[in-house]
């Protein structure tokens, strides 16, 4: 909880009113925690997330006490969210029976709370669920971030004149999912939204956040490109090894297009292989500096009802990250030169660990 | 605070996975594992379950990687998966199978330096190795930026690796190649049959570089052993002949299929009998951008024939036509 420096001056000020109402000055009163997902499912709350396959994200999300602020999930457009926050005075047990508080908020926040009881149950301490309201998650995909200003507006019932400012909580950084992650990734890695919600941000369609996720794949993930191994077999994807590795082949793209993007609540994406053998032309395998000719035993993409290939750059005359191609179009005409082209029926990575 | 539904969802796919690399403990020993103090050079970075794709592409074979980093080149790393069989027939067409088919970039037969590595090797340019020696398996790998001294630095690992595969290979497989043994191609037939190739002027540059015993799967459970040996001239062109003898000539071609489907994913079928069929051979290779190296493989009587090139300049059909020519001609002999 960070203080604002005038708040000594205010206390001193406050005083005054305090006495009069049978408080011991100073008065104080801090937010312990607070939870954004604090219940099962996302009706009312953050969706579940974890940092990875073996590690959870701390809850509460955020607990200073531990150093604690970890980032939490919502879906474009909703409203509503609900928030659980602990509470705590300085003023012995029984001394508070019930407070009334409210936030503004700075930053990209998704509603404020408006004015809200909270009831001192349990000695000093007192818990409440809070809504947040007059506002929504944006329509697009982000990660973004917003700060509360807590004021304390009653106290037992009597208005405070002036109202009480507990102090300020954040930042509370947040992911905005298109909608409900998908399976093999129904419970989203932080580990992945950190790309995938900065690489697809201000998207708010899936054909567009798919286009972004693949082209920044190709360009910002770090990769180069290797043939001689995988780490996505299908249906089996090691992304715990793939993202601490710095070499990848086109399962491992294909993989990340299709796994990336069912992160953020893309239904549909899958990934399609094409059977060779065929000699390539000039491509820029991800990684490369210099374009290469070769053969391959196959190659594999991106699917979402059309090629997305985050593995390379075509047409040396004029590079793209193909995106949105017929796969017998002019995606294989910059890119198959000789030998066998046969597209197989679309498959999906059911693993990710 | 957990969403308990949910967990359990999660975790399944897991037991799943684990329920399939469980038998790495008992299959894939680590009695063939490279340590810390026999890389010196290396640090191993990590060792944990993989997984090569075999059969017909339709099974997940459990193996051990390590990852080793370069000392004092933290961002040179490189992979050694080991994966252990039960069978000597089954790890080759297995390791076959992994190497030509199941990833995007084909490796190609042999080692192209001289050295034969195992009992058969595959090699990604220049970074890139799968061998085999009794019924293990062994792919190394070095990601990034490749260069020619890598390719030794690859072929120093592996011997390392044969060594410990030497030492430690099960008490069945060493009786199974005992046995293998007793029936294989003599050195001294060997040499009759290989003898008319050093009348061609052409190989007094080359020089003998290493001599192996090869293996030739015939079926599912029965392998021939014969006698491989390599040539290498200054140029760093390898000539190898592979001659292996069987007990009938349907058993010998049988083999000739087999190794045909170890080799890569090409044609290497030669009729021995009717030389100009290889020309087809050479031309599809040359296709697919392989006009640095060639197979063939092809059988007479009872005897079968694996000749491989590698030249950095380009094969030379004239050549190829008369090694085969002349070795057929050995075969005659018998």
């Amino acid at each position: 909880m960070r203080r604002i420096g005038y708040m000594v001056a205010t206390l001193m000020i406050f005083a005054f009113s305090e006495r009069a109402q049978g408080f011991l000055p100073p008065l104080d009163i801090d937010v312990v925690w607070i939870y954004f997902d604090y219940e099962d499912g996302y009706a009312n709350d953050a969706l579940r997330i974890v940092k990875n396959a073996s590690t959870e994200i701390a809850k509460p999300e955020w607990y200073p006490a531990y150093s604690r602020n970890n980032r939490f999930a919502y879906i474009k457009g909703q409203t509503n969210r609900k928030i659980k926050v602990r509470f705590w005075h300085n003023q012995g047990e029984g001394a508070i029976n019930n407070m009334h508080v409210r936030t503004t908020g700075s930053g990209y926040y998704p509603g404020t709370i408006a004015e809200s009881i909270v009831y001192f149950t349990s000695g000093s301490f007192g818990e409440a669920i809070l809504t947040m309201t007059n506002g929504q998650v944006s329509n697009y995909v982000q990660l973004w971030g917003f700060y509360y200003y807590w004021y304390v507006t009653k106290l037992n019932g009597q208005p405070l004149d002036p109202q009480y400012y507990i102090g300020m909580t954040g930042g509370h950084d947040y992911y905005i999912l298109l909608a409900a992650p998908q399976a093999p990734m129904s419970v989203p890695w932080t580990d992945v939204l950190d790309y995938a919600c900065v690489w697809a941000r201000n998207q708010s369609t899936e054909s567009s956040a798919v286009t972004k996720i693949t082209q920044n794949a190709y360009t910002s993930l770090g990769k180069t490109y290797n043939g001689y191994d995988t780490h996505a077999p299908v249906p089996y994807f090691n992304l715990t090894k793939f993202l601490a590795e710095s070499w990848a082949d086109c399962r491992d793209m294909s993989a990340v297009v299709q796994v990336f993007t069912r992160a953020i609540g893309v239904g549909t994406t899958q990934v399609r292989r094409i059977n060779g053998q065929f000699v390539f032309k000039p491509i820029l395998p991800i990684g490369y500096t210099q374009w290469i000719t070769g053969t391959w035993n196959f190659h594999q993409v991106g699917w979402y009802s059309n090629v997305y290939d985050a593995c390379v750059k075509l047409n040396q005359s004029n590079p793209r990250i193909p995106v949105n191609e017929n796969i017998n179009g002019e995606y294989k005409n910059d890119l198959y030169n000789y030998g066998y082209w046969t597209p197989q029926t679309p498959t999906t990575y059911t693993t990710v660990y | 605070m957990f969403n308990k539904s949910s967990n359990i969802k999660r975790i399944i796919p897991l037991f799943v996975l684990w329920g399939f690399l469980y038998p790495l403990r008992s299959i894939c020993q680590e009695k063939f594992l490279l340590q810390e103090n026999e890389m010196p050079g290396f640090r191993l970075e990590d060792q944990y379950p993989w997984m090569w794709v075999v059969g017909e592409g339709n099974i997940f074979h459990p193996t051990i990687n390590q990852k080793w980093s370069v000392i004092g080149k933290e961002n040179e790393e490189i992979y050694i998966s080991y994966g252990e069989f039960k069978t000597i027939s089954e790890c080759i067409q297995s390791i076959a199978y992994a190497a030509t088919k199941s990833y995007s970039v084909p490796y190609i037969w042999g080692s192209l330096t001289g050295f034969i590595v195992g009992d058969g090797s595959w090699v990604g340019m220049p970074d890139a190795l799968f061998f085999i020696r009794g019924n293990v398996g062994i792919q190394i790998f070095k990601p990034g930026t490749s260069h020619e001294t890598e390719k030794q630095m690859l072929i120093s690992i592996s011997e390392k690796i044969l060594n410990k595969i030497e030492a430690n290979l099960s008490s069945e497989i060493s009786a199974y190649e005992e046995a293998l043994k007793q029936k294989q191609i003599s050195s001294n037939d060997y040499h009759i049959i290989v003898e008319p190739v050093f009348g061609l002027d052409i190989m007094k540059a080359y020089s003998l570089h290493s001599t192996w015993d090869s293996k030739w799967v015939i079926d599912s459970n029965r392998v021939a052993m014969g006698i491989r040996s390599e040539w290498k001239n200054e140029q760093g062109s390898i000539i190898g002949i592979d001659i292996c003898k069987f007990d009938s000539i349907v058993e010998a071609q049988k083999a000739c299929e087999q190794m045909n489907k170890i080799l890569s994913f090409l044609n290497h079928i030669v009729d021995l009998d009717n030389l100009s069929s290889f020309k087809t051979i050479i031309a599809e290779s040359r296709q697919y951008g392989l006009e640095r190296s060639i197979s063939l493989v092809g059988s007479k009587d009872n005897f079968s024939l694996h000749l491989y090139l590698f030249d950095s300049t380009g094969i030379d059909t004239n050549l190829v036509f008369s090694l085969v020519e002349k070795i057929t001609e050995g075969i005659g002999n018998f």
